[in-house]
């Protein structure tokens, strides 16, 4: 009943959209339907309706040049327009510090039509299917259909009370708050479209990237197995360590920025997890142990893939795209030195005393094993352990 | 209560329930719905825009490989046919063309997406792509007309006399007289227009009698300077040089107001039967023609559907042109009503041209609302623009 009721609501709202189409505004306009199941079940059902003219221009729907559209000329192209919207059209959810994808399927498709007295709008509606983790706090959509030609070509979300415009290469973001929405572009796609911006960006990522700030705290747990103060060894060390970190993730973050390396988003986040719970268990298990260039440059480079998921340069090529990556990797490296410098002294103070020292070097690595293998189920199966 | 039914009836009824089983039969056959439908079933008539759309897409996609002069060249050709053809569609495209990595950086890039993106009333996008470029354009008569042309539209007269004179010192040409006119009109300076206007038809009649931007301008000159004769030939001659979308629908606004609404019936109907594509505002042309020889119909429905969307195509870029169709269809349905006022009031907040002021003028005055005209005079006695001001209250709105 529900379903009946929101798809009445849907062709109404779209009755109303093509009729002030029809007459004035011929901007490009794609509209889309946001809707979910439950929360809880984690599943989700975006229906897009893509008028047939924007179809006809961008893949020559009207095989036989008459004008007329039929059926079977549309059928023809419906593979290539369905594997187009699905390639250029993602839901992804917030999970710790980066965003897991949703499994996309499609569920069928349809042809509505409007009818006003001034024009006729037909559109290809396709209803896709979303797989996401349960109980998002936020959900990310990114929409890139048509704007590959035309710049003016925006989308009309609806979801719940809202309606947001999209902008194709975009990614917007909806916090959900129980039922209801707020909606915002993505702070590291849309807004950060110069050098200050994307330092900005990813100085904010790192500093709200919880998994990515454990790790480095399991990085400096081993400077406080021995007694108070640091060696100029230590010191040394720790800054070999980080370098060689923060080396690996530049690397990995510009290969997979320019497109020579593409590795699935969920067995990044999976394997960043799992990179937690070996740092930390290493720190409880050998206090005596460093990390060496190797396993820091290595974890490093898969950190880097993760940092790669939340950078989205909106098809930015040329100087745009190496600002982009500069400006976003330069923007981690002070949030990680930030970070870095309020913590080493605070870890350092609890430490000083002998008493205390046991938080340190046991309590908060089983903390971080705990967390990480939290991160690490949630990741491999989609449920929700971690709140946030 | 039984029923006999006799030998003869049964066998009627199972006559009727053979039929109807046939009938049904046949009938559950027909294709139902697009759906279902045989493969050869007609979904849409494509728009006739999308014939002439196409083959500019493909040279556009074309243009990643080209150089960076073969790309300005294709924009400039696409953004010429979108002027004739008042196809928005393409402005996107041209948008993109421009944007490509190897162009945008360039100066005549630029200035031809500025140029665009003031057609399309994306006026901040413009003034804030304007501003790059100010260092290097200083000496380019094509800069100082664009800004000339977009700070009236923010109020800013001194700023446009500013541009304009600045464009005049590197170059002077119809465009810069139209343009010391312009002001000398919004000024009120009588004696400078009618100078300016002898000296454009004096030095510069060929050039503008070849050009139906000029003409469009110089005609609505004469219309506010009170010669509606002149302004009405020029309209007509710039319709015979550039038989655009946006000529024809300027040539309809001024018969609506001076020549009555058949003489603009006229002007659509010739448009049409000349085999001319609707232009952009064609519903609302045909809806206030309609409304001004008594059928309100397609502008109550037209006025409904603009509201209904408003939330939504608001935020699309350029959709401020709405804000002014909208005072338009209000102030010819119901020019004393509280809501024609808050859209011209909306309309003037965002542009500030001269047909806006006077949308705003005549909304207040119809609804005899004394501080909204109270506060348009003295916003336009701030701004300098007495001549603006004059030709309202000439008309009596003001």
């Amino acid at each position: 009943m529900n379903s009946l009721i929101r798809r009445v609501a849907l062709v109404i709202l779209i009755c109303f959209f093509s009729v002030s189409n029809a007459y004035a505004h011929k901007t490009s306009v794609t509209y889309l339907e946001l809707t979910y199941k439950q929360l809880a079940q984690g599943l989700w059902s975006l229906q897009l309706m893509l008028p047939l003219e924007e179809l006809d221009l961008k893949f020559g729907l009207d095989a036989d040049g008459n004008s007329l559209l039929n059926i079977r000329e549309l059928d023809q192209k419906i593979p290539t327009i369905v594997s187009y919207a699905t390639d250029r059209v993602s839901l992804s959810t917030a999970h710790g510090s980066g965003h897991a994808d949703c499994q996309q399927s499609v569920v069928n498709h349809t042809i509505d039509q409007h009818t006003d007295s001034q024009e006729s709008a037909v559109f290809l509606s396709l209803r896709l299917q979303f797989k996401c983790l349960k109980n998002p706090t936020s959900l990310r959509i990114r929409y890139d259909l048509f704007g590959e030609f035309d710049a003016a070509h925006r989308a009309i979300l609806s979801f719940t009370d809202t309606r947001q415009v999209l902008v194709p290469g975009e990614a917007q973001t909806l916090t959900l708050v129980g039922d209801q929405v707020t909606a915002g572009s993505d702070s590291a796609a849309s807004s950060a479209s110069s050098l200050p911006g994307y330092i900005g960006a990813g100085f904010h990522h790192i500093l709200i990237g919880w998994d990515h700030l454990a790790f480095l705290i399991a990085l400096l747990i081993p400077l406080m197995a021995g007694p108070a103060g640091f060696t100029r060894h230590q010191v040394k060390s720790l800054l070999i360590t980080v370098s060689v970190f923060t080396l690996g993730h530049s690397l990995s973050l510009a290969a997979a920025t320019l497109g020579w390396l593409t590795v699935p988003t969920r067995l990044v986040e999976v394997i960043i997890a799992a990179s937690i719970v070996i740092a930390a268990g290493v720190c409880l298990l050998r206090r005596e142990f460093r990390f060496g260039p190797a396993l820091a440059g290595g974890f490093g480079l898969v950190h880097g893939f993760g940092f790669a998921n939340v950078l989205e340069l909106g098809g930015a090529s040329g100087s745009d795209l190496w600002f982009g990556l500069i400006g976003f990797n330069l923007g981690v490296e002070a949030g990680q030195l930030l970070f870095v410098a309020l913590a080493l002294p605070a870890l350092a103070a609890v430490a000083w005393f002998s008493v205390s020292r046991p938080l340190v070097t046991k309590g908060l690595p089983v903390a971080l094993m705990l967390a990480g293998a939290g991160w690490f189920a949630e990741r491999l199966t989609s449920i929700n352990l971690i709140p946030g | 209560m039984r029923v006999a039914i006799s030998g003869t009836n049964r066998r009627q009824i199972q006559w009727i329930g053979v039929v109807c089983a046939i009938v049904f039969g046949l009938v559950g056959g027909l294709p139902e719905s697009a759906e279902s439908g045989s493969d050869g079933e007609i979904l849409m008539r494509l728009p006739a825009a999308n014939q002439q759309v196409r083959p500019q897409l493909a040279a556009l996609q074309a243009m990643r490989e080209q150089s960076p002069e073969q790309v300005l060249i294709q924009a400039q050709d696409t953004f010429a046919l979108m002027r004739v053809s008042g196809e928005e569609k393409l402005g996107g495209m041209i948008e993109r063309a421009l944007t490509l990595s190897s162009v945008k950086a360039s100066l005549p890039a630029k200035l031809m997406l500025a140029d665009l993106y003031q057609y399309q009333h994306r006026f901040d996008d413009a003034l804030a792509l304007l501003v790059t470029v100010e260092d290097q354009a200083s000496v380019n008569p094509a800069y100082w007309r664009l800004r000339a042309n977009l700070y009236p539209i923010q109020g800013q007269t001194p700023l446009m006399a500013d541009a304009c004179a600045r464009g005049a010192a590197i170059e002077r040409s119809p465009w810069t007289v139209l343009c010391t006119g312009e002001i000398a009109m919004l000024q009120g300076q009588r004696a400078a227009i009618h100078q300016s206007l002898d000296e454009l038809l004096t030095h510069h009649g060929s050039a503008l009698h070849s050009n139906a931007d000029l003409l469009i301008w110089a005609a609505d000159l004469f219309d506010r300077v009170g010669r509606p004769e002149q302004a009405s030939a020029y309209l007509r001659k710039a319709l015979l040089v550039g038989p655009r979308a946006y000529t024809v629908d300027r040539l309809i606004q001024f018969q609506l107001q001076h020549e009555g609404a058949d003489a603009a019936a006229k002007t659509l109907q010739w448009w049409q039967k000349s085999g001319h594509a609707p232009f952009d505002s064609w519903a609302l042309s045909a809806a206030l023609i309609a409304a001004a020889q008594g059928d309100r119909l397609p502008a109550v429905r037209l006025l409904a559907s603009l509201e209904e969307a408003l939330s939504d195509h608001m935020q699309l870029p350029g959709a401020n042109v709405h804000w002014r169709e909208l005072a338009r269809l209000s102030l010819a349905l119901e020019p004393a009503s509280e809501t024609t006022r808050e859209y011209a009031l909306n309309n003037w907040h965002q542009q500030k041209e001269p047909i806006d002021a006077a949308l705003l003028a005549q909304a207040a005055n119809a609804s005899n609302h004394e501080p909204s005209l109270r506060e348009l005079a003295a916003e336009l006695q701030a701004k300098q623009l007495f001549g603006l001001q004059a030709n309202l209250t000439r008309r009596g709105w003001l």
